[in-house]
């Protein structure tokens, strides 16, 4: 064991403020990127620090991507296989590097210099192809690319975003990201002060009649969020902005927070405003490096400026955010998941009840929201003529939605809510290269095929939930013609089969058995009872499963068998 | 006193009290899996599933309080799907031969043994490495309840864990130690409360083998 390692070790579990199990998951992150891996020894070592028993420190390791109970390389290349690169070409791409380093899937090369391992997602589905170099993204490969990834280069990662109506993200590519000045100049912390001038139940009040909802998925109204944790005043708060994005198909939360980081740090400071809170965690996904960087900075400028810590201002508030890294985990994107990570803990969502606003991070009540609702949450605050609303209204203003698949230009894009899908596709993202949709999944993975009748349908709540489709975090997946729907599905499954936690009996066998009849069919096997199997299987993870993951882990492929019943049925031909 | 329906009866019941106690009070079974009436409940089996008029997904009836007015259906069709299905997964993947429990729900529910191929049915070697008990994994259920009394429900010998991730989820102890290597102190209340034959003491485990031959 080197000897420097060690010691930076030691100083790492030295120097932190609380010897307690809530500080496990830094710790192996940091003995991950020490030693490349966690070793039984070093475990044990935390083990004493943190107080936590040797087993529940193995359990934790092998629950997260990132962490390692094996010793793996001085070159971690990860190679994205979720959906959208899956479709522009990653299976090449990573069958070239095995071939070239000589490596298998996740085996680290006898010298130990190269690994190379599929993985999920890694938010940058509009620049597809893309992989992973230890912590920097090299995207949009082609076959000139593959060397010079090898060695250190190829094409970073770039935020790709388009509005002609920009309100969150308005001072985009104006202001220098990591400067408080310029963040200021543009009318910056406008929401907060404003928010001083008021009372809790006007600012609540107003953020409901604005019409707010969460972006992170679900959709819940924010303010009767706010409304349920001022509920519970006197007894210590938690904020928490969830940054873990990652949905396939979704990165708006990654050039959000690395384009306007200080509006995000806005919402929350209102949010522990109204709530009362003293303490508050950004969780940004592991492989967000950049982001996690970009965070650092941010809130030590603003603690310097006097927008974080004792006194904010002078407006009596203290309050201090501290950032968490999750560790390749997608479901701990799911609150109460996220929760037990920050507490060291494998990533198993809790049943609910209890609510967070009750009983969330460490018993105490807690808020969460997306990094997209506290950014949206300190322009409502800051305009004046909304926070005097008087009636209540549809949720207005505008959206981040994720374009990506066959496309000419996928990114980010902010439009109003009620713009037409079509319009977005063609008209915004300029439609598909060289031919025609043929396939739309709207919602991510966990999101659904789109019928083509459809098509045209206005992007907004009410409208979606009347035929059955939901905006979720606001992913467009587009495809076309030419695209085959069960190779489609046979990715969306395994990232599902994946991702599953395991804890719930539905979700943990049923993404196993759903991937296993998909996968099988996309090699044109198919037997005469796979839909009724198919059926239900996902009508009981649907109905059953313990979390949101398992509840939408089936809503792909059941949507297409609804679309083309007849790729899952024996009619097709091949086998009986 | 609450009122609340079950299956259109009319009943009145304790404030606090779950749908599963409530159904129970008339005489309704609703299978469970992974509920010990010892052990906290952990909510993960959901075998224990019912409909409620106006949630939008099943609720687990061990965990899930009675409020006023509920209206409970405990054998709707979406609930019967769930359970048959949740069965044929498990004996797809798992070797429930020992679980007698298990085998009559499978009865009651028409699951069909093994419905789903089993390309990735679990099957381990039988763990012997320690003079009391012996671990056969290929029975393992994923309850977790010996995971549960190992740590704060009862024990405090933290020896035992879950690791992996989804369906590859294994019980396990710290970097797969042999168990006297480990923190246990062989109490043997994990085999106690293992419901499928998968902790078994060692003389049990043996006589059984002889009767097998
Ligand atoms: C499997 C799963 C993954 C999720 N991932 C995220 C995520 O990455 N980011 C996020 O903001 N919300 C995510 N959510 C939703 C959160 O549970 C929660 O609803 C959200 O953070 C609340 O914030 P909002 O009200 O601002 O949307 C996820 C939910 C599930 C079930
Ligand atoms: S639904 Fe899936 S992810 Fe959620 S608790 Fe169950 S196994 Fe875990
Ligand atoms: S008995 Fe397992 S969830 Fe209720």
């Amino acid at each position: 064991m080197n000897n420097t390692n060690e010691q930076k070790m030691e100083n790492f579990l030295e120097q932190l403020s609380e010897k307690r199990r809530t500080n496990l998951l830094p710790s192996l992150l940091k003995a991950q990127e020490l030693y490349g891996y966690i070793s039984e020894e070093v475990a044990l070592k935390i083990s004493k620090v943190l107080k936590v028993a040797p087993a529940d420190i193995y359990g934790v390791i092998e629950f997260y991507s990132l962490l390692y109970s094996k010793p793996t390389a001085e070159t971690v290349i990860r190679v994205c296989t979720s959906p959208l690169c899956s479709l522009k070409g990653a299976d090449k791409i990573k069958q070239a590097l095995f071939k070239k380093l000589n490596v298998e899937d996740g085996v680290p090369s006898t010298d130990g210099r190269f690994m190379v391992e599929s993985v999920q997602c890694l938010g940058l589905c509009d620049q597809a192809p893309a992989v992973m170099v230890n912590n920097r993204a090299v995207c949009n490969i082609d076959d000139d690319s593959i060397d010079l990834l090898i060695n250190g280069g190829g094409p970073g990662s770039k935020n790709n975003y388009y509005s002609d109506n920009p309100v969150i993200t308005k001072r985009f590519g104006k202001i220098d990201p990591l400067s408080i000045d310029d963040f200021i100049k543009e009318d910056g912390f406008k929401g907060f002060f404003h928010a001083l001038t008021f009372t809790k139940d006007e600012l609540i009040y107003a953020v409901k009649s604005s019409g707010l909802k969460g972006r992170g998925g679900a959709g819940y109204p924010t303010g009767l969020k706010e409304q349920g944790a001022v509920a519970v005043e006197g007894r210590e708060t938690y904020v928490i902005c969830n940054a873990d994005e990652s949905e396939p198909g979704t990165f708006k939360d990654r050039i959000m927070l690395s384009s306007d980081p200080y509006s995000v740090l806005e919402g929350i400071l209102i949010t522990a405003y109204i709530v009362g809170a003293k303490k508050g965690y950004i969780y940004i996904r592991g492989e967000y490096s950049e982001v996690h960087d970009i965070f650092t900075k941010v809130i030590e400028n603003a603690t310097k400026a006097g927008y974080l810590g004792e006194n904010i201002q002078g407006s009596g508030l203290s309050f201090d955010l501290e950032i968490r890294s999750g560790a390749g985990a997608y479901i701990c994107g799911e609150e109460t998941a996220l929760f037990e990570s920050i507490e060291g803990k494998r990533g198993y969502p809790r049943n609910k009840p209890p609510f967070p606003i009750e009983n969330g991070l460490f018993g105490k009540p807690t808020i969460i929201n997306n990094v997209e609702t506290f950014s949206y949450l300190a322009q409502v605050i800051s305009d004046k003529k909304r926070v005097v609303l008087t009636q209540g209204g549809s949720p207005s203003g505008t959206k981040l939605f994720c374009l990506s698949g066959d496309l000419v230009r996928p990114g980010m894009y902010e439009l109003p809510f009620g713009t037409k899908l079509s319009e977005v596709i063609n008209d915004w993202a300029g439609g598909v290269p060289d031919g025609e949709i043929g396939s739309i999944i709207l919602g991510g993975a966990s999101g659904s095929f789109v019928p083509e009748k459809y098509w045209n349908i206005p992007l907004d709540d009410q409208s979606l939930r009347a035929v059955g489709l939901a905006l979720g975090s606001g992913v467009i997946m587009v495809f076309n013609k030419d695209r085959d729907i069960l190779k489609i599905l046979s990715d969306i499954t395994v990232f599902f089969k994946h991702e599953s936690c395991g804890k719930c009996y539905p979700c943990q066998q049923g993404t196993q058995y759903q991937n296993e009849i998909i996968t099988r069919l996309g090699k044109g096997i198919c037997y005469k009872d796979d839909s009724e199997k198919l059926e239900d299987i996902g009508l009981t993870m649907k109905d059953a499963s313990l979390c949101g993951l398992g509840q939408t882990a089936s809503s792909a492929v059941l949507s297409a068998m609804k679309i083309w019943p007849n790729l899952f049925e024996v009619s097709k031909g091949e086998v009986e | 006193m609450l009122t609340i329906y079950i299956n259109d009866l009319e009943l009145e019941v304790e404030e606090g009290s779950t749908i599963l106690e409530a159904s129970e009070k008339i005489g309704i079974k609703i299978p469970t899996i992974c509920f010990h009436d010892r052990l906290t409940p952990p909510g993960l089996c959901r075998q224990c599933v019912v409909e409620v008029e106006g949630a939008r997904v099943l609720m687990p009836s061990c965990i899930t309080k009675v409020r006023e007015g509920m209206k409970i259906k405990t054998d709707s069709e979406r609930v019967v799907r769930a359970r048959r299905t949740i069965l044929e997964m498990l004996s797809s993947s798992t070797d429930l031969s020992e679980s007698p429990d298990l085998l009559e729900q499978m009865k009651i529910y028409k699951a069909e043994d093994g419905r789903f191929e089993n390309s990735s049915k679990r099957n381990f070697k039988v763990k012997d490495d320690n003079p009391f008990y012996m671990r056969d994994y290929s029975k393992c259920i994923l309850c977790e309840r010996c995971v549960q009394v190992c740590s704060a429900d009862i024990q405090f010998s933290y020896a035992l864990t879950t690791a992996g991730r989804g369906y590859n989820n294994r019980i396990t102890t710290f970097f797969d130690r042999k168990l006297p290597e480990t923190s246990c102190v062989f109490c043997g209340n994990c085999v106690a409360v293992c419901p499928t034959g998968a902790l078994i003491a060692s003389n049990e485990f043996n006589v059984k083998a002889l009767g097998e031959k």
